[in-house]
């Protein structure tokens, strides 16, 4: 059963994958497409930060990480640079767990 | 327990580049229930199979070892929702649906990047490898400074994900039990803050802004409505929704 999940799965993410690359261009043209196509990074990036800060499995969940998330928010207001963003939010999402409060 | 030295399977250079690549994801499978040892199995038998290639040795446990290995190779965050979805006690079709649909937003990306990198042969077959979130949306966001930079940071990106992935695995393999919960390190958090990171530069006027808060409620209302894996590949339909209609 665990080797029919493996295989599947790979054949079905690469063949994802390569079929992004060998669909033809024009396709890329119409215009609605090209509209979904540049909203979609901001959906996805935006449940990525939603599901991952706040959720566990099929629950919500507010602990230490969201906390690491509100942090990031007051770097990136501040125009901080990327990689101060991301070491703040581990950072205080660290502190939280030490201290015993997410 | 397992040792390095009662093997000694990284004699060579070469070994070493094969362990590491095996063990991409085998942190993940262990963070996501997998049993550790299995996990160290899936470190380390790899190699120890090479060198008994043809021999039948490969016991019930070996073969359920091997899976980390075979998966890391091919998929890269489909792998997190495949693995949940069976932890969760889910079907093989299940999993595969689930990973599937999480993977399709790199078609999306594919879609995205074709024209740019103009690629043939076996370099669109790595490319289409090294498609993922982190490549393409840096190789995107480098669009003012002209294609040769887009280029140049999908496969730095691309190429360093997929190298750095794989080492840091390797060390979370082998040092898992002395560093501790990957929450002591706020390695959790990291990730989300990456992402906002990512996103931010993007909400540049009044509806990117409505867009992406529309789509951090419908994934948490998601997660708790949809199977386990499917809330992030679900909001694309905000994305359609929105992107449907004009605007002008």
């Amino acid at each position: 059963m665990l080797w029919l999940v493996v295989l599947g799965t790979s054949l079905v993410c690469f063949a994802t994958k390569v079929a992004g690359y060998i669909i033809p261009a024009r396709w890329l043209r119409h215009e609605r497409v090209q509209r979904i196509n540049a909203l979609m990074p901001i959906v996805l990036l935006s449940a990525l930060v939603a599901v991952q800060s706040a959720t566990t499995k099929t629950h919500l969940v507010i602990d230490h990480r969201l906390g690491g998330i509100v942090v990031a928010l007051g770097a990136l207001v501040l125009r901080a640079p990327f990689p101060i963003v991301v070491l703040s939010a581990a950072l205080s999402s660290a502190l939280l767990v030490h201290w015993h409060v997410g | 327990m397992l040792s390095l030295s009662r093997y000694k399977i990284y004699p060579t250079a070469k070994k070493i580049v094969t362990g590491v690549l095996s063990t991409i994801r085998t942190r993940a499978l262990g963070s996501l229930n997998h049993s550790p040892s299995v996990v160290q199995r899936g470190l380390y038998r790899w190699p120890v199979r090479h060198r008994l290639r043809g021999r039948e040795c490969r016991s019930g446990a070996q073969r359920r070892a091997d899976v980390p290995l075979v998966t890391s190779y091919l998929h890269w965050a489909s792998q997190f929702a495949a693995v949940g979805v069976i932890g969760a006690g889910g079907g093989a079709a299940a999993a595969i649906a689930t990973a599937g649909l999480l993977g399709t937003r790199n078609a999306l990306y594919g879609l995205q990047m074709a024209p740019r990198l103009q690629l043939r042969g076996w370099r669109r077959v790595l490319a289409a490898h090294w498609t993922i979130d982190e490549s393409t949306n840096v190789g995107i966001a480098q669009e003012p400074l002209g294609t040769s930079v887009v280029v140049a940071g999908f496969w730095l990106t691309g190429g360093g994900v997929y190298l750095f992935w794989n080492l840091f695995t390797l060390a979370g393999a082998l040092g898992a039990k002395s560093i501790g919960s990957p929450s002591a390190w706020g390695l959790d958090a990291a990730v989300p803050a990456a992402f906002l990171g990512l996103l931010w530069p993007r909400l540049t006027s009044r509806s990117t802004r409505v867009i992406a808060t529309s789509a951090v409620v419908f994934s948490l209302i998601a997660t708790t409505a949809l199977p386990l894996g499917t809330a992030i590949i679900a909001s694309a339909i905000v994305a359609v929704i929105a992107g449907w209609r004009d605007p002008r």
